[in-house]
């Protein structure tokens, strides 16, 4: 049995994305007619799906043994903020049980992990007691056509890869890999990866200057002897802050899951399995301390002593971290625009899904009932569209209006005759006034836009360079320019419930909400 | 009626109708700017049709360029009016008062007939019949239209006698404040005011006027209702504006209404407009021109044969002669569209005045020019 943990953050994070997640919390946002989260739930339960029918047929190795039983966001939103997803996600997958785990603070990327440990661990109630194999940790703001088979295969086969080499080294994670250009490089977490083994032998997070082509993309596959290196990192922090810390520390959390403690994490001592709240990274932290690792113990490698001085205690639980390099697309939802890029991208990826589907009808996957909504071409409601777009049932779209390439409309908006709206994301309930055009923007919920208006954004020049091989979003594009101090070019945002009134202009602007606009507006925050 | 008719047969006017237009481009780069419709009308012919109006039989025009273009095209007009058209070429720019002594053989009459001189980018209700019977009041040498404007500093201002209208001084452009009351650039002279102007490159409001003004042979006539110096984009759209409002009082039936349309309109009789459009106000709307369903235009020119597609927004536009506007296109901000321009889809052009034969395909937000 596997189980997936989606760090989900809280609202102290994602303040890049405002003022988008002013209204909402980032990880709901919807991109392609999903909430950015369950485009992550998706993958794991199409996992479980593709998984169960191939071993039907096919007996063949341990490729179907696997399978998602429990999502858990891990996080620190109130739980008032999630509930209603939770419930409308449980019951679009039956099959998943999904929960939410609330951070008593933020714990880091890791520090969350180690705190509900027991949780993430324990067995399910109706699984007769069937371990956790291994469970997926994905970032909330990775937006990416998740390679979770590959990352299994990898996670389990990985001895079958392995050459004549020393003793096997159990694999403690596998983290998914992609390239960048050189230049991008140093915005993310850089990996040197063995190309015989995949070894991660080097991790180096954001470094000043080039170090690997091949980046940590926040999506990870993990052992649960994970928990024993978090466990040494715990001790170690906990040590190095000094004996007289301890009044610090105060907010050891008991472990909710008490009965299972020992079951668990028999090899502990008591002393650690206690303790609890303490700012630890993944990436940091645990994957900076187990990169090389094997190279201590594994002659024929070169890179080694990279880290030596890192690697004390650590080598005791001994063990390896893998990449498993993907080409797949991948991107980072941290600006509001870079929700038009994963928008454009999730879309493609649905349409191509769906013609899969209709190719193999043999096989007929069960889906979740908000993926199967419609992804428009000829419409029975007879308005057009270009490329792909999405439209939620509820939402009501004039007959003349024209939408596509890339464009989401959210649950009961209303789309006025001969409306025109490409690359753009229109959330619940807002109306677009008759021939207004919407263009690279994204328009808030319950926002209305008067008639014959124009509210259009910059074609997001963090967009990758389509001409470079491996280009990325650009991360780090400041919001101003430098120079003048005037806004970038960016999408256009309309906060919730911004009123724009008619034959308004509004070029690269970000509206806070609940704003009425009675004249243009171009290259402004409008407060 | 027929003795004042014969008389007044002998009154000629002359049209300094001058170069190239420069200020109008780029619509001017097509077509001599007296023959630019303003109001579905060459501009010339607003002017030629008033004093027609009041027996004027001989209209002399003053050019320097593209001289047979106009006379080619004007004939047919003139013909109709009972009119004839003199053209005056100046071989060289000769100024404002220059083309007088050029045409002096013409203009100058026995009987001591006045004759009429107007600037040919003046719209306005012409004055003329008042015009003459004030100057023939004080029976001196030249009479001036004066009109009141808001900003005088731009143009020549004229210091007379409130009481007997006698023109003290002219001040060009003046920095402060002296008076409201501009020389409107329409005015009756005796032949005897040739005799003062030499056959050279002359300004006549400040070479010739002052002098006369100093001679106590120059009144000044208060213009009623609008005017507007219509030479560049921006007051020809204003001047549209003006002329429409007057038309709503002389002649309502000429204006057009239908569903959608607010204010004051002209359309023409051959140009189509489609379903679910907002035209005006303030709107001109040329021959055979298109205007798709959804379109909203304010103050805006359409020129013959343009086409205007759906659910486009255009806002103090000038649309040149057969141009074609994409769909969802935003204009504004006195963009120009010259002859035969392309504007594809769902482009937003600010300010931008764009060549002749052109196809513009990605935005402009700022005001430039499109060569």
């Amino acid at each position: 049995m596997l189980k997936a943990v989606i760090l989900i953050g809280g609202p102290s994070k994602g303040t890049r994305f405002r003022p988008l997640s002013l209204d909402v919390p980032k990880p709901l946002f919807p991109v392609a007619g999903l909430p950015v989260v369950q485009h992550h739930i998706d993958a794991c339960y199409r996992l479980g799906q593709k998984r169960s029918s191939i071993s039907e047929d096919n007996s063949n190795s341990n490729v179907g043994k696997y399978c998602v039983a429990e999502v858990l966001l891990l996080g620190y939103y109130g739980d008032d903020e999630l509930a209603e997803f939770l419930l409308t996600a449980t019951q679009s997958y039956p099959s998943l049980r999904i929960r939410y785990l609330r951070e008593p603070d933020a714990l880091g990327t890791a520090g969350g992990l180690y705190h509900f440990r027991d949780t993430i661990l324990a067995p399910l109630d109706n699984s007769e007691g069937e371990q956790v194999q291994a469970f997926f940790v994905m970032n909330g703001d990775v937006c990416a056509d998740f390679p979770l088979d590959e990352m299994l295969d990898m996670h389990f086969n990985n001895n079958s890869h392995q050459s004549q080499h020393q003793q096997k080294q159990p694999v403690l994670i596998t983290v998914m890999a992609t390239e960048t250009t050189r230049q991008q490089s140093v915005h993310y977490g850089c990996m040197v990866v063995d190309k015989e083994t995949n070894i991660i032998q080097h991790y180096v997070e954001k470094p000043s200057t080039f170090v690997s082509n091949t980046v940590n993309c926040g999506v990870y596959l993990c052992s649960p002897r994970l928990f024993d290196t978090i466990a040494d990192i715990h001790l170690e922090i906990l040590n190095s802050n000094g004996n007289g810390n301890q009044q610090n520390i105060s907010r050891y959390t008991t472990s909710n899951n008490k009965n299972n403690i020992n079951q668990q994490q028999q090899q502990k001592p008591v002393e650690e399995r206690v303790a609890g709240a303490m700012v630890i990274w993944m990436e940091q932290d645990v994957l900076r301390r187990l990169a090389g690792e094997s190279g201590s113990s594994c002659s024929s490698m070169s890179s080694g002593g990279d880290g030596s001085g890192r690697i004390k205690k650590g080598s005791k639980c001994g063990g390896v971290a893998l990449a498993a390099t993907t080409r797949n697309w991948w991107s980072q939802l941290k600006t509001a625009g870079a929700a038009i890029y994963a928008n454009r991208h999730y879309l493609a990826l649905r349409q191509q899904r769906q013609r899969l589907l209709q190719r193999e009808s043999v096989i007929d996957l069960p889906l979740p009932s908000p993926v199967k909504c419609r992804l428009a071409t000829a419409d029975p409601k007879g308005y057009s569209t270009i490329g792909n777009v999405y439209v939620h049932p509820s939402a009501q779209v004039h007959p003349t209006a024209l939408l596509g390439p890339n464009v989401s409309v959210g649950e009961g908006a209303f789309i006025d005759q001969g409306v025109r709206i490409k690359e753009s994301i229109v959330l619940q309930d807002a109306v677009i006034g008759q021939h207004s055009l919407v263009m690279h923007s994204i328009i808030g919920r319950r926002a209305k836009v008067g008639a014959w208006c124009r509210v259009e954004g910059s074609a997001a020049c963090s967009d990758p360079n389509p001409n470079v091989a491996y280009a990325k979003m650009t991360p780090q594009l400041p919001l101003f320019n430098a120079l003048d101090g005037r806004l970038n070019p960016s999408i256009t945002i309309l906060g919730c419930g911004v009123n724009v009134e008619s034959e308004v202009v509004l070029l690269n602007s970000i509206v806070l909400p609940y704003k009425t606009l009675t004249r243009s507006y171009k290259n402004e925050i409008i407060l | 009626m027929c003795g004042v008719d014969t008389k007044m047969a002998e009154t000629k006017a002359l049209i300094l109708v001058g170069g190239y237009g420069t200020r109008l481009r780029p619509l001017t780069l097509s077509r001599p700017k007296p023959l630019v419709e303003f109001a579905n009308k060459p501009m010339i012919l607003h002017q030629i049709e008033a004093l027609v109006t009041v027996g004027v039989r001989e209209v002399i025009l003053a050019v320097s360029y593209r001289a047979e273009q106009m006379e080619k095209e004007m004939s047919d007009e003139a013909k109709k009016l009972g009119v004839r058209l003199v053209f005056s070429h100046e071989s060289e720019p000769l100024g404002t008062a220059g083309p007088l002594a050029l045409a002096k053989h013409l203009l100058s009459n026995t009987q001591n007939q006045p004759f009429f001189v107007l600037n040919s980018d003046i719209i306005c209700e012409y004055p003329f019949k008042d015009l003459i019977a004030f100057h023939k009041s004080h029976g001196c040498e030249g009479t001036i239209v004066v009109t009141k404007v808001e900003e005088p500093s731009k143009y020549g201002v004229v210091m007379y006698d409130e009481d007997t209208g006698r023109i003290e001084s002219f001040i060009e452009k003046p920095q402060e404040f002296v008076s409201n009351k501009i020389n409107a650039g329409i005015y009756i002279l005796n032949p005897s005011v040739l005799d003062r102007i030499k056959l050279e490159p002359t300004s006549i409001e400040k070479e010739v006027f002052p002098f006369m003004a100093q001679d106590g042979q120059l009144y000044a006539f208060n213009l009623k209702g609008f005017w507007m110096d219509v030479g560049q984009p921006k007051d020809f759209l204003t001047g549209m504006c003006m002329y429409l409002t007057s038309l709503k009082t002389r002649s309502p039936t000429s204006l057009y209404s239908a569903d959608g349309v607010v204010g004051n309109v002209l359309v023409d009789p051959t140009a189509t407009i489609g379903e679910g459009c907002k035209i005006g106000p303030n709107v001109t709307i040329g021959p055979n021109v298109t205007v798709e369903d959804g379109a909203c235009l304010r103050r805006c020119t359409i020129l013959a044969g343009a086409t205007v597609k759906s659910h486009t927004w255009l806002d103090s536009c000038i649309i040149g002669w057969r141009s074609v506007v994409g769909c969802w296109v935003r204009m504004e901000n006195t963009t120009v569209l010259g002859e035969d321009v392309i504007v594809k889809d769902e482009l937003y052009i600010n300010g931008g005045q764009v060549l002749p034969h052109k196809s513009i395909s990605t935005s402009v937000p700022d005001p430039q020019i499109i060569m």
